[in-house]
């Protein structure tokens, strides 16, 4: 009795520091989802600069272009006076298959990786509520540029990414990967795509995945090493990730602490200076 | 006036070695926090002068290899000239701490707060001390904290991989602690107190005159006035 | 040969390039393989900029938002769409692009999310026409006719309602601009039993006297701060005239020599070497307050706590007043107008806690530990107990306020001191949104009350203890 009472207290005490320790590390801005949306207008200027400026709108839209022929009679055109004209998602209406034509690698990958599963199964986004992506929620498919560096790609991913994950891209750019990457721009530094790939989107919760991660740029990494925690956030985890989590509250816990004792010992020293400068100038000044 | 106006307060290898451990700290702290807080404007900018992250990566290990070797220096020294030379490793002339120091820091408060006179400090006062062991025990964590983080592949063959978030954790709050007391704390003393204004130079050319001998260190003062304390001709 | 062919070709090459430059551009240039309708007819992006693209958006959306039956069903309730031309009336509306405004609804879903961009145009107000609990209003809310508002939990804004006071859906298509000097306006969310969070009261701006502490504007603001401002300043000059009634250097002399000779003095002051000492005076024995720590730490620290608090507040406050002067869009004017930010919370909680624990430290060391130096004047004790009063009253207005404006916990628990306060003041029964008013307002006098007695009481040691320093300096 008398032991599970202490026990539970260091739980409700570890519980309140984690708490604190959450505020602290500032837990992710809850951001408007910033997946594209299809406008009705297409800039020109920026279109033809984009890496598709030279297609004509025929090569990906080959329906709508028929449907304006002359004496063509199976309108595929979207239609004014079906009810949901206006409400249908026509970034989410598009025939993807288009896109394999050319692009028939990302294609496949896309098909064996963990959002075509989820668009499958329709699992909704945690946070914003929003299905899993297709081809035009990642790619800006009008405007994108074409041969962009490493380090400007990996900067879009974070806001990508992250506009469905806040969690995973605050706490990215907390972490020594997203600081060098994203923020100081080194290219050697690892981005969203370098550990869980672009089109495939791995999930890294199984050890052997996350420890083939690490080891594309740490060959030396050992199963130990893979349980290094780039993403402490408490969202996304499920029972299974027990271990994860209470890891992720201890180290809530710990930068309480550490707050608290930086506040302390800091506070007592500067008070100490303070007063100590007052007294001595105070010595110097009644000298005179 | 026949006796020496200054004393020798600090040895050269002392001397050369604070220089280095200056020029080190503030390169570690102006590096460490770059990288940390990387999105705010002024660690972009040195950033920018610095080369990059891999500047900046590369100079911090480089400023922690040098301070942490003058670290380690002094140690050695220390323990050859105390122990092998002198034979005994605590005493007034030394850093060891000792009660008279917890004394003196209580006397000390009260004497800032109005109460009783200020304590009379020998050759290191209870704060130089407390400055001295922060950075000695402080430079020995950070470097064992920053080894983790420069070597994570090894350190996990026996540590499981989240030491290595405990370990930035740990190094970032001391790290803020220390910039934090010896980037405030440790320049007012040697600066803006009207003793030493503009500033204390006896780190770097060694001496400190009788009369501040007397002002601040009296109970050295005294031992260095006592004709038959070995320490007075120490000097001579 | 070869010559005469080349200046051909040139003339012939500029007549075609004048002649294709005096061509009506008649379509887009077209990518090739379409057919006789172009895709771009229809979706390339019109120029909003211009006149041509203004008519050509008005005409697309008008296309249905001018058509009869154009509504649109919340909640099985019809609610109506359909955009007047006339309702604009002579507002400049009339000749914008509708998707200047409108930025994100021309696209498939057809839906808004956030709404009319109307700080892309026009800047938002300042403290003085707004104060800082407005900035979370929507400029619509104030500017439509519609005087249905309401609280959007979620994000924190106050907006227009959807539907009105019996339940019936509201369409928010009259674009025409408001009369807003009409009183009855602010009376929308600043009435008794309202939802949105605001006091039961419309408050006064703040005027030039509240710079003491906040940031505010020049200007009067209310009558009683007025009237503070006119005994203040009548308080100076009564304590000026007292100067001049002594005799200069032992000799009786009429006004208008004395007042000569005091310009004299102060203009070959400012203009001489000596300026240097007398700045080092100010800067040493008047902002550092030298003499008083030569005195006793314990009185310069007490005294410290509630005047270098003050002068914290009062840059602060004018610091925010010229940025926002500067660059009122900025997000630095935002985020020092912003009461809730983390920075300008913790400062005025902790600048606040200082000057009570200097307030409270001094009532000690008045009335409980009584020192044999200190001489309790009636005169000090009314300066301390308006001055603690007018802080005890700040916190609970500021706690108030954060209880009434309904702001989430993560957002106020910045202000460390104030919003613990608004979490026990909501177990009080007690009607905030009218309580609110009356904080306001008792605060706002008190700190009336002070600023009118500070040529009398005890504080105007602030304006004569800097100037008999400078003065004794010079006559040293």
């Amino acid at each position: 009795m008398q032991h599970s009472r202490g026990h539970r207290w260091a739980r409700l005490l570890l519980a309140l520091l984690a708490a604190l320790g959450a505020w602290l590390v500032s837990p992710a801005a809850a951001q408007t989802p910033a997946a594209q949306q299809s406008s009705w207008f297409v800039d020109l200027a920026r279109f033809q600069a984009g890496a598709h400026g030279k297609l004509a709108c025929a090569e990906c839209h080959p329906a709508q272009e028929k449907a304006l022929s002359p004496g063509q009679t199976q309108l595929k055109h979207p239609d004014p006076a079906d009810p949901k004209y206006l409400t249908n998602p026509a970034l989410r209406a598009y025939d993807y298959g288009q896109c394999q034509r050319c692009h028939r690698l990302a294609w496949q990958r896309y098909n064996q990786g963990a959002h075509a599963k989820a668009l499958k199964d329709k699992v909704l986004t945690k946070q914003s509520r929003l299905p899993a992506p297709v081809c035009a929620d990642c790619h800006d498919v009008h405007y994108a540029r074409a041969r962009r560096g490493r380090v400007a790609l990996g900067r879009a991913q974070t806001n990508t990414c992250g506009a469905c994950h806040p969690a995973q891209a605050a706490t990215y750019l907390k972490d020594y990967h997203g600081q060098a990457g994203d923020k100081l721009g080194w290219d050697k530094a690892a981005f969203c795509s370098d550990c869980h790939q672009a089109h495939d989107c791995q999930s890294l919760k199984k050890p052997e995945a996350a420890q083939a991660a690490c080891q594309r740029c740490h060959p030396q990494a050992t199963p130990r090493f893979a349980q290094y925690i780039v993403h402490p956030a408490s969202v996304d985890l499920g029972p299974a990730d027990a271990a994860k989590a209470q890891r992720v509250y201890l180290l809530w816990a710990l930068t309480a602490v550490l707050a608290v004792v930086a506040v302390c010992v800091v506070g007592f020293f500067y008070g100490h200076t303070l007063l100590w400068m007052l007294r001595e100038i105070q010595h110097k000044l009644r000298k005179h | 006036m026949d006796g020496p106006s200054h004393i020798q307060r600090f040895s050269v290898l002392n001397r050369l070695l604070h220089i280095v451990v200056m020029v080190g700290f503030v390169g570690l702290g102006l590096t460490g926090f770059s990288l940390y807080f990387a999105g705010a404007w002024w660690a972009q900018a040195v950033a920018w002068v610095l080369g990059g992250a891999a500047g900046l990566a590369w100079l911090h290990r480089a400023c922690a290899v040098m301070t942490y070797a003058a670290v380690m220096i002094h140690l050695i020294w220390l323990l050859y000239y105390k122990a092998v030379l002198k034979g005994r490793l605590t005493g007034p002339q030394g850093m060891f701490p000792c009660w008279q120091d917890v004394r003196d820091l209580f006397r000390h408060l009260g004497w800032m707060l109005g109460r009783g006179q200020a304590p009379r400090f020998g050759r290191f006062a209870y704060w130089e001390k407390v400055d001295y062991w922060a950075v000695l025990i402080g430079m020995n964590t950070m470097g064992l904290t920053g080894l983790v983080l420069w070597f994570p592949e090894w350190f996990s063959n026996f540590l499981p991989g989240y030491f290595i978030n405990l370990a930035l954790l740990l190094h970032l709050f001391e790290a803020i602690i220390a910039v934090a007391l010896k980037f405030v704390v440790h320049v007012i003393v040697g600066h803006l107190r009207p003793d030493v204004f503009p500033m204390d130079q006896s780190i770097f050319h060694g001496r400190m005159s009788l009369e501040r001998v007397r002002a601040e260190h009296p109970a050295q003062y005294e031992a260095l006035q006592a004709p038959a304390e070995p320490a007075g001709d120490k000097h001579a | 040969m070869p010559r005469l062919a080349a200046i051909a070709a040139l003339l012939a090459a500029l007549f075609m390039a004048t002649a294709a430059l005096a061509a009506p551009v008649a379509m887009p240039p077209a990518p090739a393989g379409s057919g006789p309708r172009l895709c771009l007819d229809c979706h390339h992006l019109p120029n909003l900029a211009s006149n041509e693209g203004a008519a050509a958006s008005q005409a697309l959306c008008l296309e249905c938002h001018g058509q009869d039956p154009c509504i649109r069903t919340v909640d099985g309730r019809a609610v109506p769409l359909k955009v007047e031309l006339k309702s604009f009336g002579t507002s400049r509306h009339r000749w914008t692009a509708c998707l200047s405004c409108h930025t994100d609804v021309a696209r498939s879903p057809h839906k808004s999310v956030s709404g009319a961009q109307c700080l892309a145009c026009h800047p938002g107000h300042g403290e003085s026409a707004l104060h800082d609990p407005h900035s979370s209003v929507q400029c619509s809310a104030c500017h439509n006719k519609s005087a249905f508002v309401a609280l959007d939990k979620k994000t924190g804004l106050v907006k227009l309602a959807r539907v009105d006071a019996a339940g019936r859906a509201i369409g928010l298509t009259d674009h025409g601009p408001n009369d807003l000097r009409e009183d009855k306006l602010c009376a929308r969310c600043h009435a008794a039993g309202n939802k949105v969070g605001a006091p039961n009261a419309v408050l006064p701006a703040k005027g030039a006297i509240c710079f003491l502490c906040h940031s505010a504007s020049f200007s009067i603001g209310s009558w009683w701060f007025g009237l503070a401002l006119l005994i203040f300043l009548i308080g100076l000059v009564t304590g000026a005239l007292f100067y001049m009634k002594g005799s200069v250097a032992g000799q009786e002399k009429s006004l208008h020599a004395k007042i000569a000779a005091g310009s004299e003095t102060l203009w070959s002051a400012l203009f001489s070497r000596t300026i240097w000492e007398t700045l080092k005076v100010l800067w040493l024995d008047v902002l550092w307050q030298r003499r008083l720590l030569k005195e006793s730490v314990r009185r310069w620290f007490l005294h410290s706590l509630i005047y270098l608090s003050i002068l914290a507040k009062m840059g602060l406050g004018l610091f925010t007043w010229l940025v926002y002067k500067l660059w009122p869009a900025s997000d630095l004017a935002l985020a020092l107008l912003n009461k809730n930010h983390g920075f300008v919370a913790v400062t005025n909680d902790l600048l606040g806690l200082l000057m009570l624990l200097g307030v409270l430290l001094a009532a000690l060391q008045r009335w409980v530990v009584r020192p044999d130096y200190v001489v309790a004047e009636w005169k000090d004790n009314i300066a301390l107990i308006i001055l603690g009063v007018m802080i005890l009253l700040g916190f609970t207005t500021e706690a108030a306020r954060i209880l009434i404006s309904q702001a989430p916990a993560p957002a106020a628990a910045w202000s460390f001191a104030a919003y613990p306060l608004s979490r026990l003041l909501a177990r009080l029964p007690v009607d905030w949104p009218t309580a609110y008013a009356w904080l306001w307002y008792g605060h706002g006098l008190v700190a009336a009350l002070f600023v009118a007695y500070l040529p009398f009481g005890k504080m105007r040691h602030m304006f004569t203890a800097p100037l008999s320093l400078i003065i004794n300096r010079r006559l040293q």
